[in-house]
């Protein structure tokens, strides 16, 4: 029983969890891929049988809370139905809310726990956010099902000669067959990318894993495009089209809300997937080549590119001034595991910009001057991503310059620590790291050695001056901290003893409200004896009114009299 | 209740119970698949598919519904 709450059962699990070793786990692989049993059958009905629908709630697609009223729901065909169960199974981690009776799934289980276990051990900081499956084999037979769908939807030309456009089954009907590849990709789109805006959810690492599976297959698809007929190219340019945008807004919140832990850099890793395709590919291209595309992305390496930068220069800045201002309170293996998650972060970064950093800086200078590269719609590609943002934000200006420089002396320091530390064969590979972020860093933002020194000079003497300044202690003196020096400050306030100046005269203020009353009485029924004769409108009862409240005060008074006593003499001389 | 829905659930409970084992079910379930995917019979396979997909990947939607337009 114990056993059960705490790694949970195989209940109401698919056999894909309950997979232990690689034969089994074939075997399921084998029922599920594209030429599987299973799904040989569902592409057979989904030619034959237009007809049949499967009902999903709109709720199992969308994280928004639901409205009141009766729940909508999505009609699905057969490949539609079988995609979103592969699809929707990496986010569906029961909750306790999902059914009390049945224990948590094995995915918060012996996975989860090991990472928790092995975070706590390296003494990085590690959230609460969890694994899908319970085990590696698991989550691998689970990508390499999700990477054989792909290329058989979507394919590449590295992929197999049979795939949904060479399919026997769909000869003559590839309309069918590109709907395929639309389909997949709309599901993964919205079930993984896009999330709520009410309901802030980090998504499961699992997730993250295989959007970069995702995103890495359909950057290769759009680059390596086999282009053997039209719907092929098309159904491969739409999806592309649709994940560029999702992706997007999927990176922009996440890498602003993902804490620096042991799992940014999966991250990162997506995010990489998309922005450095020639990283993945292998082509024996110049990088000049990636020039168009890096264009026509533009987007994705401005501000993922800072977010990642502010991240990693907080995280650095935080842990090398800790273990420098408390002489070196962390051991060093354990200043090592917590140094390495940033700097790992940094190096994959840097990886992506650092080979096209001449291009980043020149368009940059170029679109803030206003002279707009019409070819690639600079300008209009970020209109439609960042909606919100009326100009571009720069990554290579003065602030960014300086933040380069600054991440540079923190790693400058890291290594100086490092150096005390002693290094052995793991700590030498993350030296070597660090030096070659420091490089790329100085390449990628033009930084020089007679500007850096100068920066670190300024940057000393700021922290010097901080440290030596005194604080003059004003504010204690003016709030004591004792609650009779309180008390006796508060009683020491002199208050004026002046009263507040009142020029209303009691007994007209009696007078006149007593008058104001009959006054309104008198002219509401009035008001009652006329709507019996014509239709007064139900304004007239609400402006006929008087308040003479004002003339209690004498000024007032004296004011109305001599006005009145005016204007009866002006008219008796008149008239 | 059609064989081919009484034949998986027997199945499922199997698996369950640990008496059949994910080798085993993975063989039975190709048999059922071929059965009921056969044109005669594509009207269980209709019917049996979201507990078919429920069995084999695990995740079960709130509703299953089926319903031809």
């Amino acid at each position: 029983m114990i056993i059960v709450c705490k790694f949970g059962s195989y209940l109401c699990s698919g056999l894909l969890e309950r997979c232990t070793d690689l034969r089994a786990a074939g075997q399921v692989k084998a029922l599920l891929d594209p030429q599987g049993e299973l799904f040989s059958a569902v592409l057979y009905l989904q030619a034959t049988d237009a007809v049949t629908r499967f009902e999903v709630p709109v709720s199992d697609f969308s994280e928004e809370p639901s409205v009141q009223g009766p729940e909508k729901s999505i009609k699905l065909d057969y490949c539609d139905f079988f995609y979103f169960h592969l699809i929707k199974v990496v986010t569906a981690i029961p909750t306790s809310a999902d059914d009390v009776t049945r224990p948590a799934a094995p995915g918060h289980g012996v996975r989860d726990l090991y990472r928790r276990f092995v975070a706590f051990g390296l003494g990085v900081p590690f959230n609460e956010r969890s694994c899908r499956w319970n085990h590696d084999l698991i989550a691998d037979t689970f990508i390499s099902i999700l990477q054989d769908h792909l290329e058989f939807v979507l394919p590449t030309v590295h992929g197999k000669e049979l795939n949904a456009f060479t399919s026997p089954i769909f000869r003559g009907k590839l309309l069918t067959a590109a709907k395929l590849g639309e389909s997949l990709s709309g599901i993964i789109n919205q079930l993984w990318f896009i999330q709520s805006k009410s309901v802030r959810k980090l998504p499961t690492l699992d997730v993250v894993h295989s959007a970069e599976v995702v995103v890495r297959h359909l950057c290769s698809a759009m680059c390596l495009n086999p282009a053997t007929n039209r719907y092929m190219t098309q159904t491969i340019e739409a999806s592309f089209a649709a994940l560029r945008l999702h992706l997007y807004r999927f990176l922009r919140t996440n890498l602003q809300d993902w804490p620096m832990d042991n799992n940014f850099i999966a991250l990162i890793a997506v995010w990489r997937a998309f922005a450095a395709p020639w990283a993945s590919l292998n082509l024996a291209e110049d990088i000049t080549f990636w020039h168009p595309y890096v264009l026509n992305n533009f987007c994705f390496y401005i501000l993922p590119f800072n977010r990642v930068l502010e991240h990693v220069e907080g995280s650095l800045e935080a842990l090398v001034s800790l273990q420098i201002r408390t002489k070196l309170v962390l051991q060093g293996e354990d200043f090592i595991r917590r140094l390495a998650p940033s700097i790992d972060c940094l190096h994959l970064a840097l990886g992506v910009t650092s080979p096209i950093a001449e291009l980043l800086r020149s368009v940059e200078a170029s679109e803030l001057v206003g002279r707009r590269s019409t070819e690639y719609r600079i300008r209009e590609q970020f209109a439609a991503l960042e909606p919100e943002m009326r100009s571009i934000p720069a990554s290579f200006d003065g602030i960014g310059v300086g933040r380069a420089m600054n991440l540079i002396r923190w790693l400058e320091r890291a290594h100086s620590v490092l150096q005390k530390l002693g290094l052995t064969q793991s700590e030498l590979a993350l030296d070597g790291k660090i030096l070659e972020c420091q490089d790329e860093l100085a390449h990628a933002f033009s930084v020089n050695d007679i500007t850096y020194t100068q920066f670190v000079k300024e940057r000393e003497a700021a922290e010097a001056c901080e440290s030596t300044s005194s604080l003059t202690p004003r504010r204690r003196n003016l709030i004591p901290s004792t609650p009779d020096s309180k008390l006796a400050a508060i009683q020491s306030i002199s208050v004026s003893k002046k009263s507040f100046r009142n020029d209303q005269i009691p007994i007209l203020v009696l007078f006149f409200d007593h008058a104001t009353v009959l006054i309104n009485r008198f002219l509401h029924w009035t008001l009652m004896k006329a709507s019996e004769k014509v239709t007064v409108p139900p304004w007239a009862f609400h402006y006929c009114r008087v308040d003479l409240r004002f003339l209690a005060v004498w000024q007032n008074l004296l004011f109305s009299f001599t006005m009145l006593s005016l204007c009866w003499v002006l008219l008796k001389i008149l008239f | 209740m059609d064989p081919a829905l009484l034949a998986l659930d027997a199945l499922q409970r199997s698996v369950e119970a640990k008496t059949v084992s994910v080798l085993q079910a993975c063989d039975q379930l190709r048999g059922i698949i071929h059965e009921v995917a056969k044109d005669d019979s594509r009207q269980f396979f209709r019917q049996i598919f979201p507990k078919l997909l429920h069995f084999i990947i695990g995740h079960k939607s709130s509703l299953y519904n089926d319903n031809r337009v």
